[in-house]
């Protein structure tokens, strides 16, 4: 396998990337049912999970329906992706909790062919199309590999060693000074960076959450798999789980991490980091996405895509938000709190209106091969793509396409047609 | 001359004549413009050129081509049962290819029937059980002990043990060597050949480094090996960005070199079930932890990716 990772219209996925993958467990292979996958329980978090009983919601309007029956003239924001001096504005599937910017890297276009320009972590401003220069990555050939941004701090891990990415560093840019801090990097033996997934970290009111590996491991030795975090104002760091890894999220004051051996006694752990009580979301999930007190996920499958609106509450509570059937997949959740967005094969992007109980279809001009949304704080993200003949003749030039953004302030939504 | 082998006669004159160039591997280099700078780390080498096949390959994948549409009319219910397996019988006869050559002519179909149309299978698949490659390099060698396990093969040529390690080595698929399964020089279709003591396999090269190929002839492949119980080998091709197919959890935002083994079909052959080695490796990648062991994507879809190499069937 090869090369570039979280490039060009890497877009819909480095979604995934940050809260969505799994390390160490939740494996997306073993069949487990809904009802296995959403039991819960609390403190503490060794305890066995009671089975619950889920039970779909198909609710009387769960559509699905085009955007302008569900939100009506709701405005939609498009920016486009190509900039001056031949770059392009790869989103990294992050924005500031204001909604006024998104984050990515401003690369040049023949990324994969370039040698020696190198590319940037910004911000792009959906109103004014300003675009904010924060840090110069590494090197020519370093990319971003996961983002995260509060209020204050953009969080994030970049690597050139393309595909694996093992010898990462992790920073963390301060909104109000302007300053760049190294928060950790790979650690070595031998002087090589050890293999090993590579940090996604999730912030959230001045604390980092991140995993990484600080020592050798395997598929059977994984205590040195690690989840950490850091106070950001105070510099404190401590290590929140050994043998964990992604799925990783934080939505204050509750940090989500995947703890145990993969296909043996993995699963996704909750702890409030004001009391330090802890739930286990038992069972096999595919992809999670946590925010605030609720969390959507995929079955191990990734066939049929679940919302639980309070992981504090019964699991019993959980939702069937859709399905598909053969040769189709739900993959890559995304969710804010009115929104849970996802990337599925041959189909219209879709997302799932929590307010309204259901599937919106959302406008593209160019068909895709695997449209996919992104959500989060307060905004809802798509690409639209080229024409497909503009991609050809992308593909053939080796540069990057240049999709054009379509945004909505999830906010401004309607909660009724 | 009966009628049955007078028509099977015409059918593959009639193939070895017009069938479509685009079927047959092709020589001319084409390397993918987006090669540069890419490190590959399993799937082979970025820049490729095609298989060249020698002459006995070409005329091996001829005959191939011309029994597919033979069992293409089979399916359809236009041509005798009895004569494609005559046909097949003389094909491993003359190219070896079995342990039981027998079972390779009566392909496993679960709606078989003497009745036309013999076959018309809708969902068919082989047993090639999915294995984790044991480190970030070896698709390749987990796609062909894939393969080989599936079809019973656990001991090669010259006595070894089927492992990943084995098949990496310069004997076959000169993984450890190139630090990938490239797909050409050809590799694979010779090491899975060796280790089945056969002929069966031969490359088609993608578009990515040759003349391509269609979903229709891939389709009409798949079913042909995965009704006679054999599974494929695919070297894929995945590049970076939302508009590009990606296989089931792989993020969008990678490219991709990959192997994979092909082991069956749904819907009469317009979707593809393969394993997925990736599967497992969470603690390589953290995005592997969402690969399913197998995955059924749209054949489609699978061209796309198959494409950019090819495939070994």
């Amino acid at each position: 396998m090869k090369n570039r990772a979280y490039s060009a219209s890497a877009w819909p996925v480095r979604s995934c990337a940050v809260l969505l993958l799994l390390l160490l467990g939740l494996t997306a292979c073993s069949g487990s049912t809904a009802q296995q996958a959403a039991a819960t329980t609390t403190t503490p978090a060794t305890s066995t999970p009671a089975a619950a009983t889920l039970v779909p919601t198909p609710t009387p309007n769960s559509g699905p329906v085009d955007m302008q029956t569900a939100w009506g003239a709701v405005t939609v924001q498009h920016l486009p992706s190509a900039m001056g001096n031949n770059q392009v504005f790869v989103f990294e599937n992050a924005a500031t909790p204001d909604g006024q910017w998104l984050v990515g890297a401003l690369e040049p276009r023949n990324f994969l062919s370039n040698t020696s320009q190198l590319s940037y972590l910004v911000l792009y401003n959906i109103s004014s199309h300003q675009v904010q220069t924060l840090h110069a990555l590494l090197t020519p050939q370093s990319q971003i590999l996961s983002v995260s941004a509060d209020d204050h701090w953009i969080v994030w891990s970049e690597a050139s060693d393309q595909p694996n990415f093992f010898d990462w560093t992790l920073f963390a840019y301060n909104r109000q000074t302007g300053q760049v801090k190294q928060l950790a990097q790979a650690a070595q033996a031998n002087g090589q960076a050890i293999p090993g997934p590579y940090p996604m970290p999730s912030v959230d009111q001045d604390t980092v959450l991140w995993n990484q590996v600080i020592g050798p491991i395997s598929s059977t030795m994984l205590e040195n798999a690690v989840v950490k975090v850091e106070n950001l104002a105070t510099g404190s760091v401590t290590t929140l789980a050994t043998k964990a890894g992604p799925p990783l999220g934080l939505s204050w004051p509750w940090a989500m991490w995947s703890q145990g051996a993969p296909g043996v006694d993995a699963a996704v752990l909750f702890q409030n980091l004001n009391t330090n009580q802890r739930i286990t979301f038992a069972g096999t999930v595919g992809f999670i996405a946590l925010s605030g007190t609720s969390v959507a996920y995929t079955t191990s499958t990734n066939k049929s895509l679940f919302l639980l609106e309070d992981i504090t509450q019964s699991a019993s509570n959980a939702t069937l938000i859709t399905q598909v059937g053969d040769a189709n997949y739900l993959q890559f959740i995304a969710m804010n709190n009115r929104l849970i967005g996802w990337t599925a094969y041959s189909m219209t992007p879709q997302v799932w209106d929590r307010a309204q109980h259901r599937l919106v279809n959302l406008p593209i001009t160019n068909p895709e091969s695997e449209p996919g949304t992104w959500v989060g704080g307060h905004l809802l993200v798509w690409a639209d793509s080229e024409s497909p003949a503009q991609q050809d003749q992308d593909m053939k030039d080796g540069l990057t396409p240049t999709p054009t953004y379509d945004i909505i302030a999830t906010d401004t939504l309607p909660t009724s047609p | 001359m009966s009628l049955p082998v007078f028509a099977a006669f015409l059918i593959l004159w009639m193939v070895f004549q017009f069938w479509p160039s685009s079927a047959f591997a092709q020589a001319g280099d084409s390397p993918n413009p987006n090669c540069a700078n890419v490190v590959n780390t399993g799937g082979g080498s970025c820049v490729s050129g095609p298989v060249q096949l020698t002459a006995q390959e070409q005329a091996i994948l001829a005959k191939k081509t011309a029994l597919v549409q033979e069992y293409l009319q089979v399916r359809a219910g236009k041509f005798s049962y009895t004569t494609f397996q005559s046909d097949m019988l003389a094909f491993f006869q003359t190219y070896g290819g079995s342990k039981q050559p027998q079972s390779r002519v009566n392909p496993a179909c679960p709606t078989i029937s003497t009745q036309a149309p013999a076959v018309t299978c809708g969902t068919n698949a082989v047993y090639a059980p999915q294995f984790s490659q044991i480190n970030y390099s070896y698709c390749g060698p987990a796609t062909a002990y894939e393969i080989l396990y599936g079809l019973g093969w656990t001991s090669g040529p010259n006595g070894e043990s089927l492992s990943q390690s084995v098949l990496a080595k310069n004997s076959y698929l000169k993984t450890d060597a190139n630090g990938g399964t490239n797909w050409s020089p050809y590799v694979m279709g010779p090491t899975l050949n060796s280790w089945t003591r056969s002929g069966w396999y031969i490359a088609v090269n993608g578009s990515g480094v040759g003349s391509g190929f269609t979903s229709a002839t891939f389709i009409s492949d798949l079913t042909f090996d995965i009704d006679d119980g054999w599974p494929l080998a695919g070297n894929i091709v995945e590049y970076a960005g939302s508009n590009n197919p990606h296989l089931v959890g792989h993020p969008s935002s990678l490219t991709i070199y990959h192997w994979i083994a092909i082991k069956g079909y749904t819907s009469y052959g317009n979707n593809t079930t393969y394993d997925d080695s990736v599967s497992g490796d969470s603690w390589i990648w953290s995005w592997a932890a969402n690969v399913p062991a197998v995955s059924t994507i749209a054949s489609t879809t699978m061209t796309t990716l198959l494409n950019g190499r090819g495939f070994v069937w």
